[in-house]
C-alpha cells in the first residue's frame, strides 16, 4: 500500500527517505519536490502522475509525504499520516521542526520500520513504541540552541544507539493487541483526577443583508485523565439525541454508544479528545456585527476615501465575558495610503502582511455596544484603474478571527461522568468554552 | 556493562555531530574506516558501523557515490554475521543486518550485480533454519526471533530465485507451525505476521513459487484461527491479494454468512474482549466487502434480514474520529444496500430502515466535512461527495445541503475548487435562484483569478442546463460585465456567453412564433455590452469566442462593426493557435455571405479576401491552409454562387450539435459508478475515473453475486419526492433511461490524471469541449453529431496537459 515515505523541509530538502517495496526510485522525491512543493499555485493534498500518487500533509515546517503505485485506500493512507505526526510531536514533545528531525533522523527511521510493515502501515501507539524505541530528551533551552546554529546534542543524540538493540528492553508485558494498547499497565497517581473541556467552535456565514447563510458549531471535549489502574469510565450528556453527530476516540465503546447512549471507555493517560461533534440546532451567536461601508465620494482634492462603521454587538449573557477579541478586516482590495480609526474599546492595527486591519478587544462584557469607524484614504495611483473595481468585486469577508467565552452555545451538558473496577473515586473538573473557527460576515 | 553502554553511546554522537557538520564524507574516508574495521574492539566496530550507518543514510539522496560504496561496505562487514556469543558481537550482527536491509533497499533501485547478495544467503539460510527447528531457550528465542524478522524484511526486497525459494521455503514451515504452537512470545508473533505479509510481495515476484507451495491455503485457514493477530494479518493479506491484478490469475475473495458474522464479532469487538486496533477493523470493513449475502442468489423476494442485520451492526462505526473507519464503513452500507430487498412484501419493514441508514450516511459525512484540522480528509470526503451526488443524489438532498458547500474565505484552493463542483452538481432549477446563484456571483467577484472564472464557467454552464433560469443568470452576467473593469471576468463572460448564444439563439431560430422577446432583448443588450471591450481580449479562448460570436452576429451587430472587430482580433493572426485560425476563416466567411445577402456587387469584404489569401499563401498549418483553400473555392465558385441554399448553411446554426449541459454531462457510465462506489475512499474516487485506468496494478472490481434491488435509491427517491417537485432530478431519472455512455464522450473528467489537470476539465469548467464550433460546416452531408465532442481542450488545457504529460513521461522512462 504504501510504497515510499519522505520527510522534506519546506525548502524542499529531502529530510527522511524510506521506501518500502519496489517499484519505486529513489529519484521520485524529485518529482514531488518539482510538482509540489515548487509548484505554488497546486497544493492538493493528493496527486497522480501515471500510476504513482503522492499524498501529503504538513506539519510545522516540514512535509510529511506517501508515494503509493496502487489504487490506495487514501482515507487509510492519510490517517496513517496524521498517526504519524501524532507520534512524532508525541516524540519531541510538540516540537517538530526541521532541525530536531535532521538531529534525530535515524530514530524517525526505526519508528518508521516499527509503523510500517512490508509497506502496510500498522497501528500507531506511542504507548507501545516508547518502550522500544525511547524518546529523545528535548529540553527547550537545547532545542533553542541547536536552531541557533552551534550543534549541541550530546545528549539527546544517544536515543538512536538504544534502540539499536531493542530485543534486550521489550519485556513480557509487550503483548500485541490482548492489552489495552492505549494504556500502559501499572499507572499510579496519589491523586486521581478527571479534567473535561467541552470546547465549542462557531463557524457561521453571514450574507450582506445579515441573514445566517450558515451556522453550526464543532464541538469537543478535551479529557485529561490522571487515573490509576484500569479504570472502566462511563459518561453520560445531556441531550445527546440532538447533536447527532458524534465522532469518538478509539477507546470508546461504539457499539454500547449506539445502543444505550452512554460513552464507555478506558481512558488513555494523560491528554485526549475522547469526542467531537457538530451541531446546528438553534445556535445562539454571540456577536451581532453591523457592516456599513462606503466607497467613492470621498473628502480632499478628488480623492475618494473608503469608509468603514462597524457596529459589534455582544449577545450573551450579560455576566459572561469574551476575551481576547479580534476582529479582521482584509482590504486586499485597495492600495492604502493612510487611515484613520476610531472605536469605543480595543485598539485597531494594520497588519502588512496579510493587508488588512485587526480590532483587537481585550474584554467585551454581555450585552453591550462596541463601533469602530474607520476611514482609509486609497493610494492615488490606484484610484483610476481600481476604484470601480473596489466599489464592485466582492471584498473579501471581515471576520471574527478569535475570542473565547466561558459557557457554550449549544445545549450541551455533562449528565454524569462515573468510574468503576477501580476503588477510587475521582475528582473532576469541567469547563464550557466558546471559540471561532471560521465566523465571516459579508458586507 | 552499563558503563560500557554509555560509553558507546556517547562516542558516536561526537563524531555524527562533525560528520553531520561537515556534510559529505568522503567515499575515500569511509573506506579507510571500513578496513580498520577488523582489526578493532568490538565496541569500537561497534561504533563505527554507527557511524557509517548515520553517513550513509543522511546523505544517500545527495551523494549516489556513496551508493557505490555499499557492495564494498557488504563485502567488508558480512564477517560480522558469523558471530553471536558476546553482546557486542550480537549488536554488532543487529547492526550489520540493519545495514544489509538498508543496502537491499538501494541496491534493488540501482540494479547493482547481485555477487555480494549471495554472500550473505548462507547466513541467512543458517538463521532460518534455526528458527524452523526451534528448541532454543526463552532469551535466545527472542534474539533469534528479531534478527529473523530482518532477514525476513531482508529477503522480501531480493527479487532473485535462490531468495524468494528459500524465503518461501520458511514462510512455509513457520506458517505450518503456527497451529502447534499455543502460548506465544510477542516478538514471535511478530515474525510470523511479517512472514504472512511477505506473502503478496512474493507472489508478485514468483507467481508460480507461491501458488506450489502451500501458503494460501494456510492463509486462508487463519482467517478462522482463534490467534486474532494472525487473523488479521491473513485478512489483510487477501484484501491486498483481492485488490491487485495479479500475475497468474486474479484472486477473488467471497465470504458467506458465516465467515462474515465472524468477522463483525471481531470487528465489533465481541469477542474475548480482544480489542482490535484501527488499522485491523479497517481491514475487518474491507473484508466485509467481499461479503455476499446468502440471499443474493434467492432472486426478488429473498429474505434480506441478514443483510439488514449487518447494516445495523456495522452503523455504529460511523460515529468513529478516524476517517478510514467512517469512509470504510459508509462503502460497505453502500455495497450492503444493494442487496437489500425493496420489493412491495419487504419494503414495510426495510423502508424505515432504510430512511435512518441514509440519515446516518449523510450525517457521518457532514461530520467529516465540518472536521477544521484536517484539510486532507474534507478534500477527500468532498470528492466522494460528488460521486455521490452523481451515483446518489437523494441522499443529499433529503438533508439541508448547499450551504454547507459554501466556500470560506480561507478555504484552500483545492477544497474550494471541490466545493463550487459540487454546488454545481446540487443545483436544481427549485434552488437555483434563490441559493445556489447568489453564492456563484459571489465567487465571480472573487480576488482569485481562478475561482473567478470557474464561477462565471459554472453560471454559463448553469444557464445551459436549466432553460428556466437562463435569464437569470443573463442577467447576472451582464452585471458582472457592466461593473466591471476587470479584464479576466469580462473574459469570461465572453465565453460563457458564447455557449448561451449557440444553446438559446438558435432555439429561437427555430421556433420563431414561440420566441421568447424578453430573453432575447437580454441577449441583444448583453452582446452590444459585450463589443465595447473587445481590446481587452487577451485570451485565446475569449477570442475564439468573440470571434465565433462576431461571425454569427455580423448581421446583428453591422458588418462594419463586425469587420472592424474581427480584423482587430486577427490582427496577429500568424501567432494564434491553430483553433482561432480555423474559427476565424469561418467567421470572415460568415461575414462574406452575410454582406453579399446585402450587397449583391459579388465584392470581397477586405478583411476576408485578405485573411484568406494571406493563409492559402502563407500558412504551413495543412489543417488551416485546407480549409481556407475549400472556403475560397467555396465563395468562388459559380456554380454554388446560384444555390444560395448550400452556402446559407454556413449561417444556420441550427445544423451545428446542440450542446446541451443537462445531466448528460454529468453522468457516468453505470458501471463505473458501481466501481467506484466499490472504491469510496481511496484515490479513484478522488479522480472518478476507472481504476485500472490509472492504476495498472489494480483490478475491476464489481458487486459479487447478482444484487436483486439495484436502485434502492431510486425507490427511496420517488419516496422523498412524494412532496417534493420533481424538477430537480432530473440527473436520477435520465440516469435509469440512459444507456452506455461511451469515455470519449465523458465531459466529466478528462483522461488525464492529474487532480490539478481533472480539475479544469471537469464539469463546471469542461465547456471547451465543443471548439470547432463550425467545422460541421464542411462535412454537411454527414448526420452524426459526433464531431464536436470529441475534439481537443481549451489551448491553455491543452498546454498543459502535454507539460504533464512530459512529465509522466520522463517518469516512466525512468522507471
Amino acid at each position: 500500500m504504501i510504497n515510499a515515505f519522505f520527510i522534506f523541509s519546506q525548502r524542499g530538502d529531502l529530510l527522511v527517505s524510506e521506501i518500502f517495496k519496489e517499484g519505486v526510485k529513489r529519484n521520485i522525491a524529485d518529482i514531488f519536490r518539482i510538482q509540489v512543493i515548487l509548484n505554488t499555485e497546486n497544493k492538493s493534498p493528493v496527486l497522480t502522475l501515471g500510476s504513482t500518487t503522492f499524498l501529503h500533509i504538513r506539519h510545522n515546517d516540514v512535509y510529511l509525504v506517501v508515494v503509493t503505485r496502487s489504487n490506495s485506500d487514501a482515507a487509510g493512507v492519510l490517517e496513517f499520516l496524521y498517526g504519524f505526526k501524532g507520534l512524532l510531536d508525541q516524540y519531541f514533545q510538540g516540537l517538530v521542526s526541521e532541525e530536531l528531525i535532521k538531529l534525530h533522523f535515524l530514530m524517525i527511521y526505526d519508528l518508521l520500520e516499527e509503523v510500517v510493515q512490508l509497506g502496510v502501515p500498522q497501528s500507531v501507539n506511542f504507548n507501545q513504541l516508547k518502550q522500544i524505541i525511547p524518546p529523545p530528551e528535548i529540553s527547550k533551552s537545547l532545542f533553542n540552541r541547536s536552531n541557533n546554529g552551534s550543534s549541541g546534542i550530546s545528549g539527546s543524540g544517544n536515543t538512536t544507539n538504544n534502540t539499536g538493540f531493542l530485543g534486550f528492553r521489550r519485556s513480557s508485558k509487550d503483548q500485541i493487541g490482548t492489552d489495552v494498547p492505549w494504556r500502559s499497565n501499572g499507572i499510579k497517581y496519589k491523586k486521581n483526577e478527571i479534567y473535561l473541556e467541552v470546547m465549542e467552535s462557531l463557524n457561521v456565514l453571514i450574507s450582506p443583508n445579515g441573514t445566517v447563510l450558515r451556522s453550526f458549531i464543532n464541538g469537543e471535549i478535551e479529557m485529561v485523565s490522571k487515573l490509576s489502574g484500569m479504570p472502566q469510565c462511563f459518561m453520560k450528556l445531556h441531550e445527546m439525541n440532538q447533536l447527532q453527530d458524534f465522532q469518538f476516540h478509539k477507546c470508546v465503546e461504539l457499539e454500547k454508544f449506539d445502543m444505550e447512549k452512554v460513552i464507555h471507555f478506558i481512558p488513555p493517560d494523560g491528554e485526549f479528545k475522547i469526542l467531537n461533534y457538530k451541531s446546528s440546532n438553534d445556535i445562539k451567536l454571540p456577536f451581532n456585527v453591523k457592516v456599513e461601508f462606503t466607497a467613492g465620494t470621498g473628502s480632499g482634492a478628488g480623492r475618494k476615501s473608503v469608509e468603514y462603521k462597524i457596529t459589534l454587538k455582544s449577545l450573551y449573557d450579560k455576566k459572561s465575558t469574551a476575551t481576547d477579541f479580534l476582529l479582521k478586516i482584509p482590504v486586499s482590495f485597495l492600495q492604502m495610503n493612510d487611515f484613520k480609526y476610531q472605536t469605543t474599546s480595543g485598539d485597531l492595527k494594520y497588519n502588512k502582511t496579510t493587508s488588512s486591519f485587526e480590532w483587537k478587544i481585550s474584554k467585551i462584557q454581555g450585552l453591550i455596544e462596541n463601533t469602530l469607524s474607520l476611514q482609509i484614504q486609497p493610494e492615488t495611483a490606484t484610484l483610476n484603474t481600481r476604484s470601480a473595481t473596489a466599489a464592485n468585486t466582492v471584498r473579501p469577508p471581515i471576520s471574527i478571527a478569535n475570542f473565547e467565552i466561558l459557557s457554550n452555545p449549544s445545549t450541551l451538558r455533562m449528565n454524569y461522568l462515573d468510574v468503576s473496577g477501580e476503588s477510587y473515586r475521582p475528582t473532576k473538573w469541567i469547563r464550557y468554552i466558546t471559540k471561532v473557527d471560521s465566523y465571516e460576515i459579508r458586507y | 556493562m552499563n558503563s560500557k553502554h554509555r560509553n558507546t553511546n556517547h562516542t558516536p554522537n561526537v563524531s555524527t555531530t562533525s560528520s553531520s557538520s561537515s556534510t559529505t564524507s568522503r567515499p575515500s574516508e569511509i573506506l579507510s574506516q571500513l578496513n580498520k574495521l577488523s582489526s578493532i574492539s568490538d565496541p569500537k566496530r561497534l561504533q563505527t558501523l554507527q557511524n557509517l550507518q548515520r553517513t550513509l543514510s543522511s546523505t544517500i539522496n545527495v551523494s549516489s557515490d556513496l551508493v557505490k560504496l555499499y557492495p564494498e561496505i557488504i563485502n567488508s562487514i558480512v564477517w560480522c554475521l558469523s558471530e553471536e556469543k558476546t553482546i557486542e558481537q550480537r549488536q554488532l550482527k543487529f547492526q550489520t543486518l540493519k545495514y544489509c536491509l538498508n543496502y537491499v533497499r538501494v541496491i534493488n533501485t540501482n540494479h547493482h550485480s547481485i555477487d555480494e547478495l549471495m554472500l550473505l544467503l548462507p547466513y541467512f539460510r543458517q538463521c532460518l533454519k534455526t528458527v524452523i527447528n526451534g528448541g532454543t531457550g526463552v532469551e535466545a528465542g527472542v534474539w533469534l526471533d528479531k534478527i529473523s524478522y530482518l532477514i525476513v524484511k531482508t529477503m522480501v526486497c531480493i527479487p532473485v530465485k535462490e531468495y524468494v525459494k528459500e524465503l518461501i521455503g520458511f514462510v512455509n514451515e513457520l506458517l505450518a507451525q503456527i497451529h502447534a504452537e499455543d502460548q506465544q512470545r510477542a516478538s514471535k508473533l511478530r515474525l510470523q505476521t511479517l512472514c504472512i505479509s511477505a506473502i503478496p510481495r512474493l507472489y508478485v515476484i514468483d507467481p508460480k513459487l507461491v501458488l506450489n507451495s502451500n501458503v494460501f491455503g494456510l492463509v486462508y485457514d487463519f482467517l478462522e484461527s482463534q490467534n486474532l493477530t494472525i487473523m488479521i494479518a491473513a485478512l489483510t493479506v487477501l484484501n491486498e491479494l483481492n485488490e491487485m491484478a495479479a500475475p497468474l490469475n486474479d484472486i477473488q475473495l467471497q465470504f458467506n454468512h458465516d465467515q462474515a458474522v465472524w468477522f463483525l464479532d471481531v470487528l465489533m469487538g465481541s469477542e474475548r474482549g480482544f480489542i482490535v486496533e484501527e488499522v485491523a477493523k479497517v481491514q475487518l470493513l474491507q473484508g466485509l466487502m467481499s461479503y455476499v449475502p446468502t440471499s443474493a442468489a434467492d432472486g426478488a423476494d429473498a429474505d434480506d434480514s441478514e443483510v439488514w442485520d449487518t447494516i445495523h451492526r456495522v452503523t455504529p462505526l460511523l460515529n468513529s474520529q478516524n476517517s478510514a473507519i467512517v469512509l470504510h464503513t459508509l462503502k460497505l452500507v453502500l455495497y450492503l444496500l444493494n442487496f437489500s430487498n425493496t420489493s412491495p412484501s419487504a419494503a414495510a419493514t426495510s423502508t424505515t430502515s432504510l430512511h435512518e441508514t441514509v440519515a446516518k450516511l449523510t450525517h457521518a459525512i457532514s461530520t467529516l466535512l465540518t472536521h477544521p484540522h484536517s484539510p486532507e480528509i474534507k478534500f477527500l470526503t468532498l470528492r466522494n461527495v460528488i460521486l455521490l451526488t452523481l451515483s446518489k443524489s437523494t441522499v443529499f438532498q433529503t438533508y439541508d445541503i448547499p450551504t454547507l458547500f459554501f466556500c470560506a474565505y480561507d478555504d484552500p484552493t483545492y477544497i474550494k475548487d471541490t466545493k463550487l463542483e459540487i454546488l454545481y452538481l446540487l443545483s436544481t432549477a427549485s434552488n437555483l435562484s434563490h441559493m445556489i446563484l447568489p453564492e456563484l456571483t459571489i465567487y465571480a467577484r472573487d480576488i482569485d483569478v481562478m475561482m473567478s472564472r470557474k464561477a462565471i464557467r459554472a453560471i454559463g454552464n448553469l444557464a445551459v442546463k436549466f432553460p428556466g433560469s437562463v435569464k437569470e443568470c443573463v442577467d447576472v452576467i451582464k452585471t458582472l460585465v457592466e461593473g466591471q473593469e476587470v479584464h479576466h471576468i469580462y473574459q469570461e463572460c465572453v465565453v460563457v456567453m458564447k455557449n448561451i448564444f449557440r444553446r438559446y439563439d438558435q432555439q429561437q431560430e427555430e421556433e420563431d412564433a414561440g420566441a421568447d422577446a424578453e430573453l432575447r432583448a437580454k441577449l441583444a443588450d448583453v452582446l452590444h455590452l459585450l463589443i465595447n471591450n473587445v481590446d481587452h481580449l487577451t485570451d485565446s479562448e475569449a477570442k475564439n469566442s468573440m470571434i465565433w460570436i462576431m461571425g454569427q452576429y455580423c448581421g446583428t451587430v453591422g458588418i462594419s462593426t463586425a469587420e472592424s472587430i474581427l480584423g482587430l482580433l486577427t490582427d496577429q493572426f500568424e501567432l494564434d493557435p491553430v483553433e482561432l485560425q480555423l474559427t476565424a476563416l469561418t467567421a470572415v466567411v460568415k461575414l462574406q455571405i452575410r454582406y453579399t445577402q446585402t450587397n449583391t456587387s459579388g465584392q470581397f469584404v477586405q478583411l476576408t479576401r485578405d485573411l484568406l489569401t494571406k493563409t492559402v499563401q502563407s500558412t504551413s498549418n495543412p489543417d488551416v491552409r485546407s480549409r481556407a483553400v475549400y472556403y475560397t473555392r467555396l465563395l468562388t465558385n459559380p456554380t454554388l454562387q446560384k444555390q444560395p441554399s448550400f452556402i446559407q448553411d454556413v449561417l444556420n446554426s441550427s445544423n451545428l450539435p446542440q450542446i446541451t449541459q443537462d445531466s448528460e454531462n454529468e453522468k457516468l457510465d453505470p458501471g463505473i459508478l458501481e466501481e467506484l462506489e466499490l472504491n469510496m475512499g481511496t484515490l479513484a474516487s478522488i479522480y472518478l475515473k476507472p481504476v485500472t485506468m490509472v492504476f495498472r496494478l489494480n483490478r475491476r472490481k464489481s458487486i459479487n453475486g447478482k444484487p436483486q434491488a439495484e436502485k434502492w435509491w431510486v425507490d427511496f427517491t420517488n419516496e422523498a419526492n412524494t412532496s417534493e417537485e420533481s424538477d430537480g432530478h432530473s440527473i436520477i431519472s435520465s440516469l435509469d433511461e440512459s444507456g452506455f455512455r461511451s469515455r470519449s464522450n465523458s465531459n466529466f473528467h478528462s483522461s488525464q490524471t492529474s487532480f490539478h489537470q481533472s480539475h479544469r476539465n471537469s464539469s463546471v469548467t469542461g465547456f471547451g469541449r465543443v471548439q470547432d464550433d463550425d467545422f460541421r460546416v464542411s462535412s454537411a452531408s454527414s448526420s452524426k453529431n459526433g464531431t464536436g465532442s470529441s475534439s481537443s481542450d481549451g489551448s491553455k488545457t491543452a498546454k498543459l496537459g502535454r507539460k504533464l504529460s512530459v512529465v509522466g513521461r520522463k517518469f516512466s522512462l525512468r522507471r
